[in-house]
């Protein structure tokens, strides 16, 4: 967690500091919402309210931008169960479960429509999930994490907010593969923010 | 604008790792109950229970158990025994089927955790810097001191222990275990609470009554 927490903030120096040029890089951040699919929602069945995403766009032409996309989701669920094993032992008690899941892509998108106007855009995502679980249990936690290999369509529109300022909304489907003894994760984030050049 | 979207984004992000909360001790306690593998339940029709709660290691341990309760206790596992289908024997006049013993042990724990602090600092030197410390953290140290107890209740088999041991075979074994706070009428509910639950693990105890 805290190698996650260095990397986020390594993403954050690059996206604010860089010397990029103005007219063909995009920069902006927003909030995230995922939704819970397979996997990741039987061991954390609750909507995430608490998600970020950054994104950082390069024009490529008026139609495609390539570049790279880092987010966080935070899942949690509590429940009251118990667990039986095949010998017949049980054991039950609260159980907090956590997944964390960190998305870094690289990507490509293609817009609609002419600039400066309200665009829809389809794009690809390819990269890779840092993701990981917990579970707490009376005074004790059991985690595992793994760097999976992922993938993630997305839709969505950007729309125009001023000169250089664009906010952008959009559904992206996260699918992590099995990686290092974690099962394979999905998610559905729906993001929303704003950028600027 | 883009600095407010980083903190705002790094603010977010530091708060939203682990958001359960526990609101109450109770929330922290388990229950672990494990059979003898080849234990035919449908065998064992009666039972005796000796009147007192045990507390093991008690010379060695830091927390003295009150045995005020131990009527309460014992009184709650005999009834979920009976409500299983067992019929209660007087020993040593009757030779019950299992012996039902019900013991306690709790300690107290202490746990250190060193927080080596954040390099936040360090932008100082690159240009300045004038909404962070020009200052390296040096950390910090909590310390944790607390009482934890466990309760087990041990269902064994007499007839089966060789005539020249001192141990006898277990069929059955429950734990409960909790934190020890708060007064000794909560942490009696607690208890109370928890032998219902190590029975209702266990629903095999009544195979065959």
């Amino acid at each position: 967690m805290k190698t996650m927490r260095i990397v986020l903030g390594v993403a954050l120096l690059l996206g604010v500091t860089a010397e990029a040029r103005a007219q063909d890089w995009y920069w902006g951040g927003g909030y995230s919402i995922g939704v819970p699919l397979s996997d990741t929602k039987d061991f954390t069945s609750s909507t995430s309210f608490r998600g970020v995403v950054l994104e950082g766009r390069k024009m490529v032409n008026e139609h495609v931008t390539a570049g790279l996309s880092f987010g966080w989701n935070v899942f949690d669920r509590q429940l009251d169960t118990t667990t039986v094993f095949e010998s017949g032992a049980a054991i039950g008690g609260n159980q907090w479960r956590y997944t964390n899941a960190f998305p870094l892509y690289a990507n490509v998108h293609y817009y609609l429509g002419e600039a400066n106007s309200l665009r829809p855009f389809i794009g690809a995502n390819v990269g890779t999930i840092y993701t990981e679980r917990r579970v707490d249990i009376n005074l004790y936690s059991l985690s595992e994490d793994a760097w999976q290999f992922a993938f993630a369509p997305e839709v969505g529109v950007v729309f125009p907010l001023g000169w250089v300022v664009r906010g952008f909304a959009s559904a992206r489907w996260n699918y992590s593969l099995e990686g290092s003894g974690v099962p394979s994760q999905q998610y559905v984030s729906f993001n929303i923010g704003v950028a600027s050049r | 604008m883009r600095h407010l979207l980083a903190a705002a984004a790094v603010t977010l992000a530091l708060a939203g790792c682990y958001p359960g909360e526990i609101n109450s001790a109770q929330e922290l306690d388990v229950f672990i109950t494990y059979p003898r593998n080849d234990a035919d339940f449908s065998n064992y029709l009666t039972f005796a229970i000796p009147d007192t709660v045990v507390q093991i290691d008690e010379d060695s341990s830091e927390v003295e158990i009150s045995h005020e309760n131990d009527e309460e206790i014992v009184d709650q596992v005999r009834q979920n025994l009976l409500d299983l289908g067992f019929t209660e024997v007087d020993f040593p006049d009757d030779d019950p089927d299992v012996l039902v013993l019900v013991s306690a042990v709790a300690d107290e724990y202490t746990s250190i955790s060193w927080y080596p602090g954040y390099w936040w600092g360090y932008w100082g030197w690159y240009y300045p810097c004038y909404y962070c410390y020009p200052v390296y953290p040096p950390g910090y140290v909590t310390v944790t001191n607390y009482e934890a107890g466990t309760l087990f209740i041990d269902m064994l088999e007499p007839e089966s222990a060789p005539a020249d041991s001192t141990e006898v075979p277990f069929v059955w074994t429950g734990a409960a275990n909790g934190l020890i706070v708060g007064t000794a009428g909560t942490n009696l509910t607690r208890i109370l609470n928890g032998v219902d639950r190590l029975f209702a693990q266990s629903p095999y105890l009544g195979d065959g009554k």
